[in-house]
């Protein structure tokens, strides 16, 4: 009976993603554009912005400026190899996860083009944007959020409501633990905070890394993972679109839950 | 008269062909350009004034980057503290490696090989502070961010030089062609760089402008604040078409000036442009 109730759900959202994308848009095709609008700039100044956590944020400040005046070359005022190992497990979890959410330990590649796209308040993204400037999280770090994955959830929840937005770091770090179990808590967030359309980029984040039935042969996936997709690909916003993605994850909780 | 008049004619156009271009240089003229994007958040569309200069036809390779190092016993940094970060298949997109025993010999760390066979590739796991060490031994520059999207162009406004478009960039630069880096990819010969040149270059002669390595420029854009952040242009041979693409006229890339990859390198300036470099 399971089975018939998760294959009818499969088809249904399958069935959703074929009818729900009416109003796909094209890349840099809005060439009428000529300059950024305010509201467009601001738009990006919000989906770039991390949450900074308050837990032991002067200790880890005064740990870090420690680790930077021990180095021996004055000359690697940057260098972020981290805090020593000793340091780091002295910290309290909270303190960790302050950590990790403001000093990212090893050096990447800023890579992504930034582009502006026209009304991207009205777009759903394939992709966050990325979410540190030239540096990343360290596989310890990684680490401790994985092993303490329900914590780090419960934690990243508590922030958000706490503050009523939820910051890029943050919808990167549930992307990267998977974090399946924070859904419920997601939707209901966006149902709160309709402006932030990367709550839905975090929810098409977490379904891309499922086996969900039918996510991979909709339309919106297509479109936004499919052969001709980049890192800035979108669909524009639409009811339909919206509805697609949060039944979907729904869908994919239920199925975590079942299993 | 005719015979004669066909002489000066034949001479004039090899001395035409001649200047320009001397020992590795392509001379950059003088001139008001267009630049930029109007989409783009780092770079807008403007046109700037460029004062002549020389830029170098090819990236800098690891012989020219090795008579540096035995002519000054210079370390680079990933040689002082091991931080290089370096690339393997398999990896998640954007994701790199942090490897101890990578440096500019071992661009992809000692058990991914080195460069013995490949000293006309373009040096690579070297930081922009590297860079500046070996441009000061060697009385040289990098370019503005404006004058290598100026000779990236070629005179041409758009996002490629002329006669490429990102359908074909292939045949101009050495790129990654799979839909992500879970595997290695050959396609075109080269799975990380290539030795300079391999490629057509752009309508003024300089070769490997996009792809093979980000090419670290001098500059610095309004997002970085107080920071100091190196940037480097011309995407490389990790780009690929669905992953960022970065390898246009447009696209400015950042990263920490000490950060050392296998896929960043440079292109050399002449510090000046005087009335010597006239003379030949």
């Amino acid at each position: 009976m399971k089975k018939m109730v998760n294959k009818i759900w499969a088809c249904w959202l399958l069935l959703l993603g074929f009818i729900s994308n009416s109003s796909f848009g094209q890349e840099y095709k809005d060439v009428a554009w000529n300059e950024p609008r305010s509201k467009d700039s601001a738009y990006y100044v919000m989906r770039e912005k991390a949450s900074i956590p308050p837990f032991g944020l002067k200790k880890i400040q005064g740990l870090v400026e420690q680790r930077l005046k021990s180095l021996p070359d004055g000359a690697l005022v940057d260098y972020n190899a981290g805090i020593s190992r000793v340091d780091f497990d002295k910290l309290s979890f909270e303190e960790k996860f302050t950590y990790t959410m403001v000093y990212p330990e090893i050096y990447s590649q800023a890579c992504a083009e930034r582009m502006f796209v026209f009304d991207p308040q009205n777009k759903i993204f394939g992709q966050l944007l990325f979410v540190y400037n030239g540096v990343f999280w360290s596989e310890r770090q990684l680490h401790f959020m994985k092993k303490n994955k329900k914590r780090i959830i419960d934690l990243i929840i508590d922030q958000a409501i706490q503050n009523h937005t939820l910051g890029l770091n943050y919808k990167t770090a549930l992307i990267e633990i998977d974090a399946w179990e924070s859904i419920p808590f997601l939707i209901s967030f966006y149902q709160k905070n309709l402006k932030d359309k990367d709550i839905l980029t975090t929810l098409l984040q977490l379904l891309k890394k499922s086996d969900l039935v039918g996510f991979e042969k909709s339309k919106i996936y297509n479109k936004l993972y499919g052969e001709n997709t980049h890192s800035d690909s979108w669909v524009n916003f639409s009811s339909a679109n919206e509805e697609y993605i949060v039944e979907s994850a729904q869908a994919l909780y239920k199925k975590h839950q079942n299993q | 008269m005719r015979q004669a008049l066909s002489i000066l004619i034949l001479f004039l156009l090899s001395y035409i062909s001649l200047v320009g271009q001397e020992k590795g240089y392509v001379l950059i003229p003088e001139g008001d350009y267009q630049l930029g994007d109007t989409m783009s958040m780092d770079n807008p569309k403007r046109t700037v004034h460029i004062e002549p200069f020389w830029i170098a036809q090819y990236e800098l390779t690891n012989a020219e980057f090795e008579k540096f190092v035995q002519a000054t016993g210079y370390q680079t940094l990933a040689e002082r503290y091991h931080n290089a970060m370096v690339f393997e298949p398999g990896l998640a997109e954007f994701r790199w490696l942090q490897d101890s025993t990578a440096y500019w010999r071992f661009p992809n760390g000692i058990s991914r090989g080195g460069i013995v066979d490949k000293m006309d590739h373009p040096v690579t796991c070297i930081s922009f502070k590297d860079i500046l060490a070996y441009c000061t031994w060697a009385d040289c520059r990098l370019p503005t961010f404006e004058e290598w999207e100026v000779a990236a162009r070629a005179g041409s406004n758009g996002r490629y030089f002329e006669g490429v478009n990102k359908e074909n960039v292939g045949q101009y630069a050495n790129i990654w062609h799979s839909r992500d880096h879970l595997k290695a990819d050959y396609s075109d010969g080269y799975m990380y760089t290539s030795p300079v040149g391999a490629f057509k270059p752009n309508p003024w002669g300089l070769y490997d402008i996009f792809g093979n390595v980000f090419e670290f420029c001098s500059g610095k854009l309004n997002r970085d604040g107080e920071r100091y952040v190196a940037h480097a242009r011309g995407g490389s041979w990790w780009c690929s078409r669905n992953s960022c693409s970065a390898f246009n006229t447009v696209y400015i890339g950042s990263v920490s000036p000490n950060a050392s990859f296998s896929n960043l390198g440079f292109r050399i300036v002449k510090k000046a442009f005087t009335p010597k470099d006239k003379d030949f």
